[in-house]
């Protein structure tokens, strides 16, 4: 929807592909052309790189945007598209390949001056033995964190405190992260006490310009996934940021980055900052960026691929207008453990109003399936300042209201109203902390007074449903909710840009938002 | 509008509403303007309308927007959405009122509780075997399901009685995985 959405504003036609189940889904129906690619599993479909680049082809496409989920990543995928006389909107395969293995990111990262967090600097193959890892652990030090060379949004990551957790912890992320990257190799880095994760989002173009935002700040993670972001971050200072933003920049220009890109660190206590890792692919948090800079970064990304220059103020990118916060809505159910809760939603009231942008694709009356990430939408507030970000987002909680499904709503409820969140008192390890001393109890437990009114509500529910009772309610239906035909705006002109053949094909995956 | 202290009619229909362990007897009567509600005997005046859905409630005034599920159909055992919460209630005719339903009123019964998947996916491991002591909330088997491995939980302290759940097996929403006494 993102990406069907900046080509519109770009006066370009897009494409979506998709799975069986997910032909009904809303990027396919917004989509000027749409084709199927396969089964359910991703496997079959949305990591299948012939059956895209077949899509892509039969389409006549000139250009292949990867999402940020799936293929997004995948120097494979980027060099296929080359191959195939496809532009792909994002860096080139070669870039993909270094910034892609944690290993060789880092030590891109050692090359152009910037301190990393201490760890192996060669990935650890699967055939490396039990005791081998052991041994390079113990140098490192207790605890440490075992990650996947390929790895991304916090999947093949485990915390060792002891040597006696390590090979199972090693195990089961070389599992994960063969199940989820088809790479089993894994490396070991020691693990900050204390740290707050900072990000820096670039654009580099194809003319040697290489472009930091200010920063966002993402330390709000449930078992390392981020669920909060926002931007800028309550405590880094102007220098800090001219310090950070630059060191990302020297990162991105050391290996030529062209295309949008985020440099992660992490920030310690004592406000020393180190390279954690590079993601070559457009993030799911880019929206709080856009909402502070006023610049569309999917609509940059194309037009660096289509290989121009990049004209935005160096400056105004570094200086936030304002504050925003994201939320990345789950559908799982908080209260039993975040467990996915896939299924039918049957009623949807979404947030609007001052401030609030929702990115998401899903519906009144649509499914959310098993297949996929259980990510449902990205609810973004935008404040003059951060209270009132904060504000908006737990207004525009209240508002979102989704019936048939679970969602993790009523824990970011709770979450925005906890006092360390407020004071902006919090690093990467606080969220985990906090879920365990509330050991499951529910987020937004019903009062006495939500009580009385579902008592009666219920009772007059059930009288309106008898049709003996005597009982009938009114009825409104708002042409809001009238039944969705092909509402598409009309595809308009198909080239209006400047003469120029492109079709960009929008490939929305994982989240299909 | 209708004066709450107009004489009495009889009521339409009388319903029992069980909500987190607590009956309620409901009886509700149509007034001129609505519908008087009396709740265990305590009057409301109830602006009633559908609009979407979902259920506009004007109650003494005050404004509230209610969304219910009632899943499986006709069941009487519904999802209450209200003021951005969720209430599990269950609702029957007064006479035979039904056993009131709910996560807790479960949870905390003396019985035989079967561990059952929340949804569909692959059992990865299974950490007890029958005759293990478990403790609440303690993980029993884990289930791989959009991508994520989920470690499910005893709902109680006793012991595993069975286990019907056996690694690399798919399994679906609902199905038994093991029982706990």
């Amino acid at each position: 929807m993102r990406i069907v959405r900046a080509c519109r504003d770009l006066g370009l036609a897009s494409v979506a592909v998709y799975s069986e189940c997910d032909r009904a889904a809303r990027h396919v129906r917004m989509a000027d052309e749409a084709y199927p690619i396969g089964a359910n599993p991703p496997a079959e479909s949305y990591l299948r790189i012939d059956r895209i680049i077949d899509a892509a082809r039969r389409a006549g496409a000139d250009a292949v945007h990867p999402g940020y989920g799936f293929l997004a990543e995948n120097e494979s995928f980027a060099a296929a598209c080359r191959d195939a006389g496809l532009t792909f909107i994002g860096p080139e395969p070669e870039t993909i390949a270094i910034m892609g293995s944690k290993t060789a990111a880092r030590q891109a990262a050692v090359k152009a001056g910037i301190a990393v967090v201490p760890g192996t600097e060669e990935p650890l193959a699967s055939e490396v033995s039990d005791a081998k890892v052991a041994e390079i652990a113990a140098d490192i030090g207790y605890p440490l964190m075992v990650k996947a060379v390929a790895g991304g949004g916090g999947k093949g990551m485990r915390v060792v405190w002891s040597r006696a957790e390590l090979a199972g912890a090693v195990r089961a992320a070389r599992s994960e992260a063969s199940a989820s990257f088809g790479d089993s190799a894994i490396y070991l880095e020691r693990r900050l006490t204390r740290p707050r994760h900072i990000e820096v989002q670039l654009l580099g173009d194809a003319h040697g310009t290489v472009l930091p935002f200010v920063e966002r700040e993402c330390s709000i993670q449930r078992r390392h996934q981020k669920v909060i972001e926002e931007t800028p971050s309550p405590v880094i200072t102007p220098e800090l940021r001219q310090q950070i933003t630059a060191a990302a920049a020297a990162v991105a220009a050391s290996v030529g980055y062209r295309n949008a890109g985020t440099i992660e660190f992490l920030l310690d206590e004592d406000k020393s900052f180190y390279f954690l890792e590079m993601n070559t692919r457009l993030q799911v948090e880019h929206p709080i960026t856009e909402m502070v800079t006023g610049v569309d970064l999917v609509q940059w990304q194309i037009r660096i691929a289509r290989g121009e220059k990049l004209t935005l103020d160096p400056q105004a990118v570094l200086t936030p207008r304002g504050h925003a916060i994201e939320c990345r809505i789950y559908a799982e159910d908080p209260d039993s453990g975040f467990m996915p809760s896939p299924g039918h939603i049957s009623r949807l009231r979404l947030p609007a109003g001052p401030g609030i942008r929702h990115d998401s694709g899903a519906e009144a009356g649509s499914d959310v399936p098993i297949f996929y990430d259980p990510m449902i939408s990205k609810l973004v507030a935008w404040g003059e300042d951060r209270p009132q970000a904060i504000a908006r987002m737990r207004r525009a909680l209240v508002e979102y209201e989704v019936v048939g499904i679970r969602t993790s709503v009523p824990f970011f409820r709770w979450m925005l109203s906890q006092a360390d969140f407020e004071n902006g008192h919090f690093d990467t390890t606080s969220l985990d902390r906090l879920l365990k001393a509330r050991q499951g109890e529910p987020f937004m437990p019903p009062g006495d007074a939500d009580e009385e009114v579902a008592t009666i509500a219920a009772a007059i529910y059930a009288g309106a449903r008898d049709p003996g009772s005597g009982i009938r309610l009114s009825s409104v239906e708002t042409s809001g909710q009238a039944p969705a035909g092909p509402r598409t705006a009309s595809p308009g002109p198909r080239i209006p840009d400047s003469g120029s053949r492109w079709k960009t094909r929008a490939r929305l995956e994982g989240l299909r938002s | 509008m209708e004066d709450p202290r107009a004489p009495r009619r009889a009521p339409l229909v009388t319903y029992e509403v069980s909500i987190n362990g607590r009956t309620r007897r409901v009886e509700v009567e149509h007034a001129d303007d609505g519908l008087v509600v009396l709740v265990d005997g305590q009057r409301h005046l109830a602006d009633v309308t559908s609009v979407n859905g979902a259920i506009s409630l004007i109650l003494d005034q005050r404004s509230f927007e209610v969304a219910i599920l009632e899943q499986p159909p006709a069941s009487g055992n519904l999802t209450i959405h209200v003021n951005g919460r969720v209430v599990a209630a269950s609702v029957g005719s007064s006479r035979g009122a039904r056993v009131p339903g709910g996560h807790d009123a479960v949870a905390s019964h003396g019985g035989p509780h079967t561990v059952t998947a929340p949804m569909p996916g692959k059992v990865v491991k299974v950490l007890v075997k029958p005759g293990d002591a478990v403790t609440t909330r303690q993980g029993v088997v884990v289930v791989e399901a959009m991508k994520m491995e989920n470690e499910l939980r005893s709902p109680k302290a006793g012991t595993v009685t069975q286990v019907t759940a056996a690694e690399g097996m798919s399994v679906e929403a609902g199905a038994a995985l093991l029982v706990i006494e």
